[in-house]
C-alpha cells in the first residue's frame, strides 16, 4: 500500500504565550485526503514553551521529526523553511503607563522638531532667502514678509501630512495603500527577524 | 584665458551641485511618494522637466536681482507651495533615517504613533513660525 501523503504548509512567524504547547496546526496547515490522518498531524506536538520570553526556531527537519515519530506518512513540506516563534507573556495594558510614554515621546517630538526645524533655516539661512525672494516676487523689500511666511509655515505641514498620511481617494484600493511610515515599521520587522533567524539557525 | 578658466570651473562646479541635489532629492523618494498620492504616474517627466525649471529659475532668481511683480497673493502662493515641498523633504529625511519606526518601536506605541507623528507637524509649523516672526535668522 502506498504511504499516505501529507501536504504540510509552514508559517513564518507565530506568536505565543509562555508554558504554552504548540501544535502543528499553529504554525501551519496541513492537508491530508484523509480526514483522520489529518487531523492526527495537525495535533502532533511540535513546541513547548518552558515559561522564559524569548525567541526560537522551528525548521522542517525538527517538525518532520515530530510528525514521524509514530506514524509514518510521506510528508511534502511548502512555505516557509524556518518558522520563527516569538515566546512573550500576555502583556498587561498599563493605561497610566501608556499615556506616560506617548506624551514623552510626543513632547521630545514636539521641541526636538521645532528646534530641528530652526537649526535647518537657520543653516541654510532662510529668513535672509525668504526677504530676498519676497523682495523678487512684489518689489517691496521686507525683513519678515508674513505674508509668505504664514503660508510656508502651514505648507511645512500639509507636505508632511501629504508624505505620510495615507491617500485620501474615493476609491477603496486606493485607500487601502500604505504610507511610507507603514511600509517602513513593516520592513523594519522584516529585517529584525531575518537577523533573529539567522542568529538562531547559527546556534542550532 | 582667465575667462575661460572661470567659465569652465564654474560651469563644473554648476554640474556638480545640480547632480548632487538631483540624487538628493531621487535619494529621498520623494518624487514616487507625490506620484502615489495623486496618481499620475502618467506624468512624472512633466513633474522632472518643472523640477528642472524651477530649479534653474530660483537659480536666477538668487542670483540676480530680478523682479517678477506677482503681488501679496502670488508670494502667499509661492510661500504654501514651498513648504509643502519642504515639509515632504523634511519628512522624507526623516524615513530615510528611520526616526518613527525606531522610536515606535522602543517604545512600543505603533498604535498611538498618530499622536506622535502630529505633535512632531505641530512641532515644525510652529518652529518655523517662531524662527521667522523671533527674526532669529537677523
Amino acid at each position: 500500500m502506498d504511504k499516505d501523503k501529507v501536504y504540510v504548509v509552514l508559517k513564518n512567524k507565530v506568536t505565543i504565550d509562555t508554558k504554552e504547547t504548540i501544535y502543528l496546526r499553529d504554525i501551519g496547515n496541513v492537508y491530508c485526503s484523509n480526514v483522520n490522518i489529518k487531523k492526527r498531524v495537525e495535533d502532533t506536538e511540535v513546541y513547548c514553551g518552558n515559561g522564559i520570553e524569548t525567541w526560537d526556531l522551528i525548521d522542517t527537519v525538527d517538525v518532520a521529526q515530530a510528525i514521524l515519530k509514530n506514524s509514518d506518512y510521506d510528508i511534502k513540506f511548502y512555505g516557509s523553511p524556518d518558522v520563527l516563534i516569538e515566546i512573550k507573556s500576555k502583556e498587561k495594558e498599563n493605561k497610566i503607563f501608556e499615556f506616560v510614554k506617548i506624551a514623552f515621546v510626543s513632547i521630545t517630538l514636539f521641541f526636538g522638531a521645532a528646534l530641528g526645524i530652526m537649526y535647518f533655516h537657520q543653516d541654510v539661512n532662510m529668513s535672509d532667502t525668504m526677504s530676498k525672494l519676497y523682495f523678487s516676487l512684489t518689489g517691496i523689500e521686507k525683513d519678515t514678509p508674513l505674508v509668505m511666511i504664514i503660508p510656508y509655515s502651514i505648507g511645512l505641514g500639509v507636505g508632511m501630512i501629504t508624505f505620510f498620511s495615507r491617500v485620501i481617494s474615493s476609491s477603496k484600493r486606493r485607500r487601502m495603500e500604505p504610507g511610507p511610515m507603514d511600509v517602513e515599521l513593516y520592513l523594519y520587522d522584516k529585517n529584525m527577524e531575518d537577523y533573529i533567524i539567522n542568529e538562531l539557525s547559527k546556534n542550532k | 584665458m582667465k575667462f575661460i578658466l572661470l567659465i569652465i570651473s564654474s560651469f563644473s562646479g554648476g554640474v556638480v551641485v545640480g547632480g548632487a541635489y538631483a540624487a538628493f532629492i531621487t535619494l529621498l523618494e520623494i518624487f514616487p511618494r507625490l506620484l502615489q498620492v495623486s496618481n499620475t504616474k502618467k506624468y512624472y517627466l512633466a513633474y522632472e522637466y518643472i523640477f528642472m525649471l524651477g530649479t534653474f529659475l530660483y537659480t536666477i532668481v538668487y542670483f540676480f536681482d530680478l523682479k517678477i511683480k506677482l503681488g501679496a497673493i502670488g508670494a502667499a502662493i509661492c510661500g504654501l507651495s514651498s513648504g509643502i515641498f519642504l515639509g515632504t523633504l523634511s519628512s522624507a529625511l526623516a524615513e530615510t533615517l528611520n526616526v518613527l519606526p525606531v522610536i515606535a518601536k522602543k517604545f512600543k506605541i505603533k498604535k498611538h504613533m498618530k499622536i506622535a507623528f502630529i505633535a512632531m507637524l505641530l512641532g515644525k509649523v510652529f518652529g518655523a513660525l517662531y524662527y521667522f516672526i523671533n527674526n532669529i535668522g537677523g
